[in-house]
């Protein structure tokens, strides 16, 4: 086993993973729901982002960027149409809502761009060897996109008006209200801020491998996973989950015990396996705040 | 047109079977199960299996039955710590790992490619007529697991549920085991859920991976949310419905020539927006449920 190798393996899983987690674990934070349609963001961000580069022809960051907003706004706009009519029901219909909403998305990019499988035509990546392992410059380039993009909303939280006030209303609505902030405004931000985010994800995928209109669901339970490892509706939880959750998939398929190793193609099958650990062990994650907090 | 009648008649009781066993535990248990898919898999596969290799119709039923209850056993027991959020998760994250060792162990049942030609029971018998008797089969199990599961919700058993559904804490306090209870629901439902899945296998006479993948599961929420949780009457209604609309999606390619991938997108998309629909606009569904008053004060209880 090469240990760097599989190391950065398990940053660049990380990185992929996290953005699309933090989406989730923000929804279920500020409106208590686990919510399936985050993956179908990042799908659709991956695709909007191919429809400005490939279809319009416009530069590929610059596609990233009016991909990432416009799925910011369809969160938005996913929020406006159903999840408002929905703010007194329980939890649970909110979740059920938010399949609806995963299979209208994945359906409808379906529809759009077809079942084939599309990719950004970045051509062929040759590998550079940093330390013995083999090292694309795009997963740099996805591990430093990922790491920006984590840190800069760490400031965005600590620093800002609007990330206070999503702090405030997400520990406590009623005392949130009493001092002024509008928190229906604080929803809409932060299915802005969600959405965008699985939007990156799913754009980091797309430049790693490549896009099909299941990237997003294949990767459900890997998510959910990550998010629940980490302590749901933590943002920092969702990172270190997603890194838990990578290393336990890369170092798993990687170790070699005499004759044991973990089959391969039972790979999806990890999550499972990492998933009914932490809910025997440690239900509330890493990060989670204990019972009756 | 009557092949296609007879088609949709079979296939809406195939799925109401399988509705009304995820509505028995879902809004009658508030056992949030998206694991729905793997019942009907086990059903399926089991059935087959066994048929093939020469067992009597009936004991391949019963054996689907038994082992899909085992199924519905070990995906319960963890109800006892998680909320219903994480064991909604949870359910799914088992049904999709079964799935994956059907595709996985292809000694069992030929893996991604299926188990092709299965046999249907009594096709010697009925001859050209066979559609016409697996709607009367159909219909016939259908009505037995209405009139069970009707029975079931009237039942002090089915009270102690739905009192379970709406506070829990309440009907620990009575002495009840409401894990117990939960586990028992679970298995009833899983082993409904199976003889749907068996009587889908002899029917399609193919299976493999791909039809008992979550899309399934949602398909069969649809259905329950459509036709209105906790009315089992209502899931039956929901199933035909959804079904109607499902299948005659297969109509559209020849009015219009759409490509089959951009059919099979649009079904998609009906089950996404009618979930949300109805969630939106009619939560109750199309028969809500009736609660029955046990006790109304004189002045109408405005004390």
């Amino acid at each position: 086993m090469d240990i760097i190798q599989v190391l950065f393996n398990t940053l660049t899983r990380a990185s992929e993973l996290a953005l699309i987690a933090i989406s989730l674990t923000m929804v279920y934070d500020l409106l208590k729901f686990a919510s399936f349609a985050q993956n179908e963001f990042a799908t659709l961000g991956a695709y909007l982002t191919f429809f400005f580069a490939v279809g319009l022809g416009l530069n590929l960051l610059l596609a990233a960027l009016f991909a990432v907003i416009v799925t910011g706004f369809l969160g938005m706009a996913a929020d406006k149409i159903i999840f408002r009519f929905l703010r007194e029901s329980t939890a649970f219909i909110r979740l059920v809502a938010s399949i609806g909403l995963a299979l209208s998305i994945r359906s409808i990019v379906h529809a759009f761009w077809g079942g084939q499988i599309r990719d950004y035509g970045l051509g062929i990546q040759y590998p550079v060897v940093i330390f013995g392992a083999q090292i694309t410059p795009i997963r740099i380039f996805i591990v430093g996109v990922a790491a920006s993009a984590m840190i800069g909303f760490h400031l965005f939280l600590h620093n800002t008006t609007v990330g206070r006030a999503i702090r405030a209303t997400s520990d406590n609505k009623e005392l949130a209200e009493a001092t002024g902030i509008d928190t229906e405004r604080v929803v809409l931000y932060v299915w802005f801020l969600a959405c965008a985010f699985a939007a990156i994800g799913g754009i980091l995928i797309g430049l790693e491998t490549q896009l099909s209109p299941n990237m997003g669901v294949s990767l459900l339970l890997a998510t959910f996973c990550c998010v629940i490892v980490g302590g749901i509706g933590n943002v920092y939880g969702a990172m270190a989950g997603a890194f838990v959750f990578a290393a336990a998939e890369n170092f798993g398929l990687a170790l070699k015990i005499g004759v044991l190793q973990f089959p391969v193609n039972y790979k999806p099958a990890l999550a499972f396996v990492v998933l009914i650990l932490t809910l025997l062990i440690r239900p509330r994650g890493i990060l989670g705040k204990a019972k009756g907090d | 047109m009557y092949a296609f009648l007879l088609h949709l008649l079979i296939m809406a009781g195939i799925y109401s079977i399988g509705t009304l066993s995820l509505n028995f535990q879902v809004a009658i248990s508030s056992l949030s199960n998206f694991g729905q898919a793997a019942f009907f898999a086990i059903g399926a596969y089991t059935s087959a299996l066994m048929y093939m290799a020469g067992v009597p119709f009936i004991v391949c039923m019963l054996a689907a039955m038994a082992f899909s209850s085992v199924f519905a056993l070990i995906i319960a027991l963890p109800a006892k710590e998680l909320k219903a959020d994480y064991w909604a998760i949870m359910s799914i994250a088992a049904a999709e790992t079964l799935r994956l060792f059907i595709n996985n162990e292809k000694w069992l049942a030929e893996g991604p490619f299926g188990l092709r030609g299965i046999p249907r029971p009594l096709s010697e018998f009925f001859g050209s007529n066979y559609t016409l008797f697996y709607v009367f089969l159909v219909a016939i199990v259908l009505a037995m697991v209405y009139f069970f599961l009707n029975r079931l919700i009237a039942s002090p058993f089915g009270r102690i549920m739905r009192g379970i559904r709406e506070t829990d804490i309440l009907m620990a306090a009575f002495g009840k085991n409401v894990f117990r209870c939960k586990v028992i629901a679970m298995v009833i439902g899983g082993m409904t859920g199976a003889l749907a899945g068996s009587l889908y296998a002899h029917y399609i006479t193919f299976i493999s991976p791909e039809h008992f993948a979550p899309t399934l599961t949602f398909l069969i929420w649809t259905m329950m949310i459509v036709g209105g949780q906790g009315n089992i009457t209502g899931s039956i209604v929901g199933a035909l419905v959804i079904t109607l609309l499902h299948t005659s999606t297969r109509f559209l390619k020849d009015l219009f020539y759409l490509p089959t991938d951009l059919i099979a997108a649009l079904r998609t998309l009906l089950i996404g927006a009618m979930i949300i629909f109805f969630l939106v606009a009619r939560p109750a569904g199309l028969l809500p449920e009736k609660k029955r008053t046990i006790y109304r004060p004189p002045d109408g209880g405005k004390h």
